[in-house]
Formats: structure tokens, sequence, C-alpha cells
């Protein structure tokens, strides 16, 4: 879908409109269809101001003692030392309960902003770490190998000109020291990676090559040259944007000092800074929840893992809620593997197949199972859980549903294989074609004071919501929502209280937005 | 020989998106018998070891490639060991004593890998501790984790197959990978697992009975805490068939490495390791059939003696092919040692390379995984880069890194005198970048080069005896290290 495209014509359109009908003076119009501020608002209007938080549990989490099976003897008596017993869970329902350091995650199941998928894996489940965690990463079968991550394809489709011009703000984070190959593309890694961002920046400073002369030779290492050029581009342009939007941005939640609370919170403020990042990734690396032995029950190794997960995603979601930020943040959680059913002989377990995962978010589907509970009888062949569904399915969702992908941009990401999506994301995108929906809409007056009119023309009947944005791409009202008929209306609204100046006005119908320069006035 | 291989051709950046170019390469395991030049001396010591002087490089020019391998594919005299390689801790939970032991033996280790020595011992070592990997805070004891290490060292240039049947019975391997859990009637399968994914066989190669199986023939091993040794322990030994890869028999550890190096994927495994750490990450179909069949026959009709395929492939025109002349990404090891031996900075405080190198995620003795480190693209990010170019500007101004004052101020004069035609400023920098870029640079970039050295003034100015020498000198060294192209080797 040519999305990007489309709004840029369309906010363009819609400026025009407000300088025809209004006293907005044809050069502060171009100053700000060229500023950069103005750039940053349209990419902010599109559906893709959108973010997506990848939380990966390096090492295969024990999807059992996660979600424990609490009626299920099989449970009880392949587990004779780790089990979770049922009076030591948190309540989830009647056959399942949540590990008891789970209270964090519970508590947004319970209030709707948490939804768990059962049995996730893929056929023919690789209990590799490597080769497990390459297969998430990439999204391939599990017999096919492949260099570029999921998302470093999506978001190569936002910037087809990686790595010869860069976005001006990068497209993907990674919390940590590492890239990980999820976010390859063909381009080399559409990623950055830092601790901080005033890190980053102090590292950044007084570093790279004076040298302008790009030449490179015609073998391998011109080959891997080029790759470095593109990460030597990205730190220096990037490290000083990404320092910006860390000084604008707050916390507003309280975290736990740990590895995974120290990485979302940084997440959050970048994201309350305004930093046009898509997708963050996190990682509790080293393979810690390779739970082989002493893994423990409700203390030890694994629960302090949980513990981990749970409060500092309970944290995070806190956080972007208090900051305004919480329709447009959703996240979820992935392992290459679950454990087998029956312990080992070290009060640990071993690799084994499918578990679940956990995606939160307030414009998720929340407080549902997405699943069975897993059968503990019909096991694959190693004595694994089998899967009920492929992982693409989730990262389908993600695509579509969340970032308005359609099927076939979909499939193409996907190396041509199509996934049934799972619901899991509050559904914006109307299945209807862009050609057959046409939203006019003009503003009057403008500039204003008090109230301000939009006529507005559609073609079927649908809700729409209209925001104020200041130039900066914050919201700055409460948005108003409205049902509309199908053909022309006008709806009128009050201005709320605002420093005079330009605003942006979005109209959104459906999945479709119209924008314009709205000023106000004394 | 092609023309590609006398002629390192440019392009410049063009406005369309670059896709990877196949190699090209169509050399073989052929001898190359060109004597060596600075050019091709150092292509191979940059792989071979962690980086050389000049002196020492030159040293070595118009040698034959079989010449220089008999030279470097020796043991060398290892320091003496930290006193306390034999003596066990008696308080397992002594985690202070632990972390100091760990500490001395990474720094006993960088400082085996910094000896300015023409050996390859320490890089086949490194190599190895690659495959077998572990990890300190997982094991705890420093000595075994020597112990294996010397392991390494004695089957650098030995045999595989002896090394893998010392690994199933090593006890660092054993406290990695919970070999001391596996026992009779209670299978612990990580070690089982790990043994043919990434030891012996890689992936796709077994089969999960086959782990499950090979497994309880593991059991019986156990580590003593009381010496370095393990122990075979006869109760808890699984003393019942097993059958792996279809062959059943009462299995035990030398018999599952048997069964288990008879597999074609074994001798193929353990040299595409050897080609993706020495050669390149990616292996053509060209050189699978040209380069890594054939040395998987010698392999296997050797018996698994590594060093005459070390051999083969060292003094092989494909090794010295130009497609690989810096199609390598150096390693943390290979930046924070190569560029200390290079400049023979032999003070550079060893803690900051063992430091340095964990920052850049590549800490001795703890990769991130059992896997080991990924490495080739992987080392390089938006936070590694700028900090190995911190590294070095650092290095060169004679500041503080890690808390640590760096080496005394460098006598960068002195440096720039080893190099012929040091009068003459294009030829001295064309001179030194042949020796710190890995491969041929263009000439407008030594151009450029130039014009950062001199700021701008012309050629004439350059006095190597000149007051301004040695400013310049560090206008020079500062462009050459901050280059994307010094990162590789």
């Amino acid at each position: 879908m040519k999305r990007r495209n489309f709004l840029k014509t369309s906010a363009t359109a819609a400026i025009t409109i407000g300088a025809t009908q209004s006293m907005f003076g044809s050069i502060y119009q171009n100053a700000l269809i060229s500023s950069p501020s103005m750039q940053q608002l349209q990419a902010l209007t599109e559906e893709s101001d959108r973010i997506v938080v990848l939380i990966q549990l390096q090492g295969g989490n024990d999807g059992l003692n996660t979600l424990v099976p609490i009626e299920n003897s099989i449970y009880y008596t392949s587990r004779p030392t780790i089990n979770i017993p049922k009076s030591e869970t948190l309540s989830l329902n009647s056959t399942t309960g949540w590990h008891p350091k789970m209270l964090g995650m519970k508590q947004l199941y319970d209030e709707g902003t948490l939804a768990i998928v059962q049995g996730v894996s893929y056929e023919n489940s690789d209990r590799s770490h490597f080769r497990g965690t390459d297969i998430w990463l990439t999204a391939t079968d599990s017999d096919v190998i492949k260099n570029t991550g999921w998302i470093g394809r999506y978001l190569e489709t936002l910037a087809p000109n990686f790595p010869i011009t860069l976005p001006d703000e990068p497209l993907a984070v990674q919390l940590g020291s590492t890239l990980s190959m999820t976010l390859n593309c063909s381009g080399g890694s559409i990623g950055i990676t830092f601790r901080t961002p005033q890190e980053f920046y102090n590292l950044v400073k007084g570093t790279g090559s004076t040298i302008e002369d790009e030449s490179i030779p015609d073998t391998s290492a011109g080959h891997e040259l080029e790759y470095m050029r593109t990460i030597s581009k990205a730190a220096q342009s990037y490290s000083v944007i990404v320092k910006d939007r860390g000084e604008a941005g707050k916390n507003y939640a309280t975290y736990q000092n740990n590895d995974l609370s120290n990485k979302l919170k940084v997440v959050a403020q970048l994201i309350d800074g305004g930093l046009k990042t898509k997708v963050y990734l996190v990682a509790i690396e080293k393979n810690s929840f390779d739970t082989h032995i002493n893994q423990g029950g409700i203390t030890g190794d694994h629960a302090n893992l949980l513990e981990q997960v749970s409060t500092s995603i309970k944290s995070f979601m806190e956080d972007i809620a208090a900051s305004g930020n919480a329709d447009r943040v959703v996240g979820f959680t992935f392992s290459e593997f679950g454990r087998r059913v029956r312990e080992n002989g070290s009060t640990g377990t071993d690799h084994g197949s499918a578990a679940p995962m956990f995606v939160f978010g307030k414009k998720v589907l929340g407080g549902k199972i997405i699943g069975s509970d897993p059968n503990l009888v019909n096991l694959d062949q190693v004595g694994d859980i089998k899967m009920q569904y492929d992982y693409r399915q989730v990262y389908g969702a993600v695509l579509g549903q969340w970032f308005g992908s359609t099927d076939t941009e979909i499939q193409s990401l996907l190396f041509n294989k199509s996934f049934e999506q799972l619901p899991l994301f509050e559904k914006t995108i109307s299945s209807v074609k862009d050609s057959e929906f046409q939203l006019e809409a003009n503003v009057f007056p403008n500039p204003t004071s008090e109230k301000v009119t939009v006529s507005i023309t559609i073609p079927h009947a649908t809700r729409a919501e209209f925001t104020l944005y200041s130039l900066q791409g914050k919201a700055v009202s409460i948005p108003f929502a409205t049902e509309l008929f199908a053909g022309s209306q006008n709806v009128s609204m009050n201005i709320p209280r605002l420093p005079v100046g330009a605003y942006y006005l979005e109209v959104k119908a459906g999945s479709y937005k119209k924008g314009t320069i709205l000023e106000i006035q004394q | 020989m092609n023309r590609r291989s006398f002629f390192t051709t440019f392009t410049t950046k063009s406005d369309e998106k670059k896709v990877p170019k196949p190699l090209e390469v169509t050399t073989g395991l052929d001898p190359y018998s060109t004597p060596l030049t600075i050019r091709t001396a150092g292509h191979f010591l940059r792989r071979t070891t962690f980086g050389v002087s000049y002196q020492d490089l030159k040293s070595v020019v118009s040698k034959t490639a079989t010449q220089l391998f008999d030279q470097v594919a020796v043991p060398m005299q290892n320091d003496s060991l930290p006193n306390w390689w034999n003596t066990m801790p008696d308080n397992p939970m002594n985690f202070v004593l632990f972390n100091q032991q760990q500490g001395e033996l990474q720094l006993w280790l960088a400082n085996q890998m910094r000896k300015p020595i023409l050996s390859m011992q320490e890089k086949m070592v490194f190599f190895l501790s690659h495959i077998y990997t572990n990890d300190k805070t997982k094991v705890r004891y420093a000595q075994f984790m020597l112990n294996q290490n010397q392991k390494f060292r004695q089957q650098c240039f030995g045999n595989l197959k002896d090394l893998a049947t010392d690994m199933c019975k090593d006890s660092a391997i054993l406290l990695f990978l919970d070999g001391n859990a596996n026992r009779v009637g209670r299978p612990n399968e990580n070690f089982g697992r790990e043994f043919f994914e990434l030891f012996t066989l890689g992936v796709g190669n077994y089969s999960e009975e086959d782990i499950k199986e090979a497994s309880r023939a593991f059991t019986g091993w156990q580590t003593s805490f009381t010496s370095l040794d393990s122990r075979f322990i006869t109760n808890r030994f699984d003393n019942q068939p097993k059958t792996i890869f279809g062959q059943t028999g009462n299995w035990g550890v030398e018999d599952v490495v048997s069964i288990t190096f008879e597999q074609q994927a074994c001798a193929e495994y353990y040299v595409r390791k050897l080609y993706r750490f020495f050669v390149y990450e990616i292996i053509s179909n060209f050189a699978e059939i040209n380069v890594i069949q054939p040395l998987a026959t010698l392999l296997r009709d050797s018996n698994f003696e590594i060093k005459p395929v070390l051999k083969k492939l060292f003094t092989s025109q494909h090794f010295f092919d130009i497609e690989f002349h810096g199609s390598e990404i150096k390693s943390p090891a290979n930046f924070f040692i190569g560029f200390t031996n290079e400049t023979k900075a032999t003070n550079y405080p060893t803690n900051v390379v063992v430091l340095g190198m964990a920052i850049q995620s590549q800490e001795l003795l703890n990769p991130p995984t059992v896997q080991g480190w990924v490495g080739y693209r992987s080392w390089i990010n938006t936070v590694t880069l700028p900090q190995r170019q911190q590294v070095c500007n650092l290095f060169l101004v004679n500041r503080t890194y890690l808390n640590t004052q760096l080496t005394p101020a460098y006598d960068w004069v002195n440096f720039a005198k080893q190099f012929p035609d040091n009068t003459d400023a294009k030829k001295l920098v064309t001179n030194i970048v042949e020796y710190l870029v890995a491969f041929d640079v263009a000439d407008s970039q030594i151009n450029a080069l130039v014009d950062e050295m001199l700021a701008g003034l012309p050629a004439i100015y350059w006095k190597i005896d000149g007051v301004s020498a040695p400013a310049q000198l560090l206008l020079l060294m500062k462009a050459i290290y901050n280059l994307p192209e010094y990162q590789l080797n």
C-alpha cells in the first residue's frame, strides 16, 4: 500500500485548501511544507506513527511454569520437584494460573490490556537455540535459512532507498550493545543500538571518518565496507537526534532496577520525547531462560526472570499511559521455544517446542486467551507440546492489524507464505480499498478562535475522530469522536484553550486521514 | 590466475541500491607459489595471528607461502601459568576468589594473544575456543577454564577427534553443559545436543533420538572438585545398550565420538568452521565444491589431524585470492590486539584490552551463548564502531580509557621512519596504508589522506624531521583509524 504517498499527498492538498480559504499566507505555507517539523508531522499522522516493542526472552522460556495448568495431573506428575502448586498461582481461569511472580502481567490481563496466545511454534520445531532463534527472527519455515529479519524487511518498505538514503530518524532501536538479525534488511541492519541516549551521543562525538572519498573495491572487502559505512553514517546522524529526543522525554512510572526494566524505561522515555522509531527491541540476553538445571519453582532462577518480565512490562505500560502514548504502543514477548513437559534429572527442563506468547498494549484485544490449554497427553514424539498457532500468525497481526500492511504485503514479507492473522489488535484498518474511499474535508473558519466546522464527505457511514496536534507532532486535544453518515455533512467542534499559533487538525475516518493546518488566533 | 588477482577495481558510490555481488573467486587449492609481498604476507599474518609489527612483516616478505606456514604453524613459548593453576579453591561459595582468578586468567590469556611472536598457536587456540565455548560465570573455577584452554593449546596443531574425546570428559564442559547432572535414569540433554550441534556435526545432521541416546552414553563422567581431571563413576553410567546413528551397543564416550566422526557431516563441519573463521564468512558454491569438500576429504584421510588441512588451506591460491584481502570484519580481539601489535605498543595496558573487548561483546571466557560469538557483521554496530574509533583516538592522544592511563606518548615519527620513501608524503602514506589497511585503496583516497596529514598544504611541506611532523602524523593516524576500512582484516 502506498500509504506514505497517499498521506503525503493528502496533507499537502489539505494545506492548499487551508490557504485558499483563509488568511494563511503562501510564504508561511511553503515554509511549512519544507520545514522538518512538517515532514515529521506527516510521518506522525501516518498509520505508522504506531510503535511495537519486541521483548525477546533468550534461552527458551518454560511456558508451563509461566502459565500453570493447575488442574492437569500430568503436569504435576511430570514435574515432581519444580511444579508450581495450584494454591501458589495467581488466578487466571479455572484451569490455568499465573506464576506467583507475575502479578503485574496478571493485572494487565485483568484490565484487558494483555492477551495470551497459547501453543505458539511452527512446523518441525527446531530445538537448537541457534536455529530456533534465527527462525523466529527471520520468520522462516524451520528448514529455510535467510539472513534478513522480518522487522528489517518491513521497515525497508518504509525506507526503500536505505542505506543510500537514511530516514530522518532511526526506524528501529535495540537497547543494548548488539544488533539483532531481525533488524537486517537487504541493505544491512536498519536498526541502531545503544544503551542510553546520552551514552550514545558521548560515544559518537569526535569519531567518524573525515575522508569523504567513498571508493569501494570490487571485492568482498568492498561488500563489507559498504555495510560498515552504513553503520558509520547511522551512528553519526542518529546520535544527535536520539539525545535530543531523550532529553525531551520523561518517565512517569517507577521501575525496578533490573536489565529489562532499565531498557524499557529508555524506550518509554524516547517515545515520550517523540522519537519516530517504529520498532524497539529489548532482550533478556545470554540464554538466561535456558533452565536446564535448578530452574526452581515458586522461587529461584526462573521465578526471578518471570518477575523481571512481569514488573518491567507493567511499569512500562503505566509509563506510556501517563505520557499519553498508550494508544500507539503495543508489544509482545517471544522466545525460541518452550521447554519439555517432563522435568529432567537435574531439577530443570530441556528444550521443548510450543509455548505461550504475551501481547500487551491498550489497543490490544486483551483479557483473553487465544487457543486452548496445552494438551499434555497428545505430545509430539520427543515429548513436547504440539503447536496450535504458527508464530507468524502473530507477526501477521502486528503487520496487518497494527501497522496496516495489506495481505499481499504481509505475504511478501513472509516469503510468500500466508498465515491467518490472530485477532490481537483493535482493527482500524478498513477493508475498503483506497480507490473506493474518498474523504473530502474542508475546515472553516481558518484562522479561528473558538469554534471550527469541518465539512466532510465520505462514501460509507463510519466513525470519525478529530484531533489537534502541535507542529511538533504531539496531540494537544482529546480526540473528538462522532459517527458520520455517508455523504456530505458539517461537523462543528469547540477549540480548546491553546496558545495562539499554527496547529494541525487531523480528521480520521476509518483508517483514512486528512489533515490541515489550523491557525488559532485570539 | 585471472585478471582480478592482479588488479583491484574500484567503483564509486552510485545512487542505485547496492546488491551484494556474488563472489567471483575461481581459485582453488592449488599451491600459491608467488613470493610473498607486504600485501600478501600481510594478508596471511592478519588471518593467522592477532597482528604483527611492520618489522616482523618485512622479515617474511619474499618467502613462499609454504615457508611462512612452516614458520608460524609451531607451538610457542607461553608465560608461566598463574600459580593457582592446579590448586582448587576448597570453598565452593567463594565467589570473590573465583572472580579474582577468572580475572587473572583473562589477563593471562590476553597476554598470550598479545605476544609479538610469529606463531599462529594463539589464533588456533582462540578458534578452538569458538567451537568448544564455555562460560566462566557458570563454571566458576578458573582452574577448570584454564585446564580446558590448555587442551586447546595441546591439540591446536593436533587431532580434532582426540580433542572431542577430551572435551566429553572435561571438567569445565561438564559444569558448563550440565554433564554432572546427566546420570543414569536422569538424563540431561544439554551436552548431548550441543555435542552434535556445535562441537561435531552442525544442525540437521542428527535426530532428537540420537541426542537422547548419546546423552545416555555420556553419563558417568563427573567433575571432581578436588582435582582438574574429572572422574568416571560407574554407578552413574547408563550401562544399557544405546542406538546412535543406527548403531547399537553399550556405548560410552569413546564410542559416541568414533561413531560421530564417521558421519559424513563431521569433517565438513570442521572445515566450514575453519573457513569461516580464517577465510570468509560466506562460502560460495565454488568454494564449497573446490575448497570445502577436498579439505574435508583430506581431514578424514588424515584421521582428523588438523595440520595437513591448515597447510593446504593457508598455502592455497584460494586463500591468497585478492577477493579475500580485507574481507574479514575485525573481531574485538583482532582490533585491540591488532592496533597495539602494529605499533608495538607493548605497554598498552592488558586490562584495557580485556575490558575493551568485553565492552565490545567479546569478553574472554564469556561468550554470549553456547553458540559462541556470532562474529562477522554482528561485531559492528552503532555502538561498537564509534567505540573502536574512540579507543584509537584516546590512544593517539595518550588519554585515560576505562580509568587506566594509556601507554606513554607514542613516537609516531619513529613509527613512520620504518617505512621506505618516508620523505615523500604520498609514498609514506601509501606505504602506511598498505600496512594498516588490508586491501588496496583507491588513489583518490590516498590523496585525501595526504591532505588530511598536511592539513591541505602542498606535499613539499612534508619534512619527516620537521617540527610539524609529529602533529601531522597524528592527523594521519587519526584519519586512518577512523576509516571504516580500518575495521576490515
